[in-house]
């Protein structure tokens, strides 16, 4: 019980939206990108990509996969240890999870359960989806602590990345 | 007492044939994918276990193109990874090790709960009657910690040694793996599990977060990409690729 009341009390002290940063001038802070519903859960396999922000892996049978972290799957064969080759990435945007079972990975795409059929090559084929399972992965708030942002704004769509840049008199906080 | 059992094998204890078949090229038909200890999803037999903030959420994967979903656990505050050992969950949240049985795999139940001195991030591993939990404290540092599990019912801490800063671990036979981010991979002996004895210290210019124990591969989750290191010397692993960029 204490612990929920000291979450509530840190979300609403360093997460809510505030109007008194008036006069700050041009200063950092992260403004979110948009995208349409459509575009952000449509899952595709696509040529071999640069990893920027590696993130969790999993492994099974001849294959290593590396989360690109908000941004999809790098799809690595190791059947050569010495000699690993990158033979694909699977778009999915906000992954950050993957677990993996025979041809399946089970990930999340925004915030849903998804499960992804990777039995061919270049290729994937989502199978099935579970709305809303992981509501925490939702984007809302930038990737730091202490720092000023823009205010996240559902109509504009989905948020699925955050940029730093110059912004004047930021609105929110946190 | 500290036998052969692995990470790799824990997987096996599902009552599925594993072929790790070197022909395969993707893999069999069945065959459980291995997650680092960093993870937040695990599959154990036909069923996935995903955690969020505060709880465990349950899915039937029988059909594995189409999960059905179970049950909601609630489990605590700040839950950071999952690790599965034989039919058991370990838990790690910010400041406790929680121990879950899935006799009932529909419903996982607690079997006891440890609480942590120091906050910070806390990947597990377990093996036999030993966990081990890395706990990295928010301003650097932190330490690795053992508990004794032969009563599941009360995990006992009973040796905790200082890290530099500990991320995500792993195991194969009596050799333990640390992450330590800039400070590259700790090596442990475990033959006695309750006193880790360092074996070795990798620096490769690369930083390290998290391990798989892949047969006599270690995989290992690097900024910016992965590494790979042939461990047929459990205790002197050797760096054999890494995919950057």
């Amino acid at each position: 019980m204490k612990n929920i009341l000291f979450f509530f009390s840190v979300t609403v002290s360093f997460l809510s939206c505030t109007d008194k940063n008036n006069g700050l001038g041009n200063v950092d802070a992260y403004v979110p990108l948009y995208a349409n519903k459509q575009d952000a859960t449509q899952i595709s396999w696509q040529s071999p990509q640069a990893i920027v922000n590696g993130g969790k892996i999993a492994t099974i049978g001849n294959r290593l996969y590396q989360v690109e972290e908000d941004k999809g799957i790098h799809v690595i064969d190791i059947s050569k240890p010495t000699a690993p080759v990158k033979i694909g990435f699977i778009k999915n945007s906000l992954c950050r999870e993957l677990s993996l079972k025979g041809n399946y990975i089970y990930t999340n795409n925004l915030t849903d359960l998804v499960v992804l059929d990777v039995s061919s090559t270049n290729t994937v084929t989502l199978t099935s989806r579970i709305s809303n399972a992981f509501p925490d992965l939702v984007l809302q708030y930038p990737p730091a602590t202490n720092c000023y942002f823009e205010c996240a704004d559902p109509v504009k769509g989905i948020v699925i990345q955050w940029n730093l840049q110059q912004v004047d008199n930021p609105k929110c906080k946190r | 007492m500290k036998t052969k059992l692995s990470i790799v094998l824990l997987l096996c204890t599902s009552f599925f044939a594993i072929r790790c078949g070197k022909d395969a090229v993707v893999s069999s038909s069945t065959e459980t994918g291995q997650n680092g200890s960093l993870t937040r999803f695990i599959i154990i037999g036909n069923y996935l276990y995903t955690i969020s903030n505060d709880a465990l959420k349950v899915y039937d994967i029988t059909n594995l193109s189409a999960p059905v979903y179970k049950n909601l656990v609630q489990v605590g505050f700040a839950i950071q990874t999952i690790f599965p050992y034989q039919d058991k969950l370990f838990i790690g949240s910010n400041t406790a090790m929680y121990i879950y049985s899935t006799a009932n795999p529909e419903l996982p139940k607690k079997l006891s709960e440890a609480a942590y001195f120091v906050r910070g991030h806390d990947p597990i591993v377990a093996l036999d009657s030993v966990a081990y939990s890395t706990v990295r404290n928010r301003g650097g540092g932190g330490v690795l910690n053992c508990f004794n599990i032969k009563d599941i019912s009360i995990p006992q801490n009973v040796n905790t040694l200082g890290m530099a800063n500990p991320y995500g671990l792993g195991i194969k036979d009596s050799a333990l793996y640390v992450c330590e981010a800039d400070s590259g991979i700790k090596v442990f002996n475990i033959a006695h599990a309750y006193t880790p004895i360092l074996k070795n210290e990798i620096k490769f210019n690369e930083t390290a977060y998290d391990v798989i124990v892949k047969n006599n591969i270690l995989v290992c989750y690097i900024k910016g990409g992965v590494s790979l290191f042939d461990i047929a010397d459990i205790f002197t692993p050797t760096l054999i690729a890494t995919v950057k960029n």
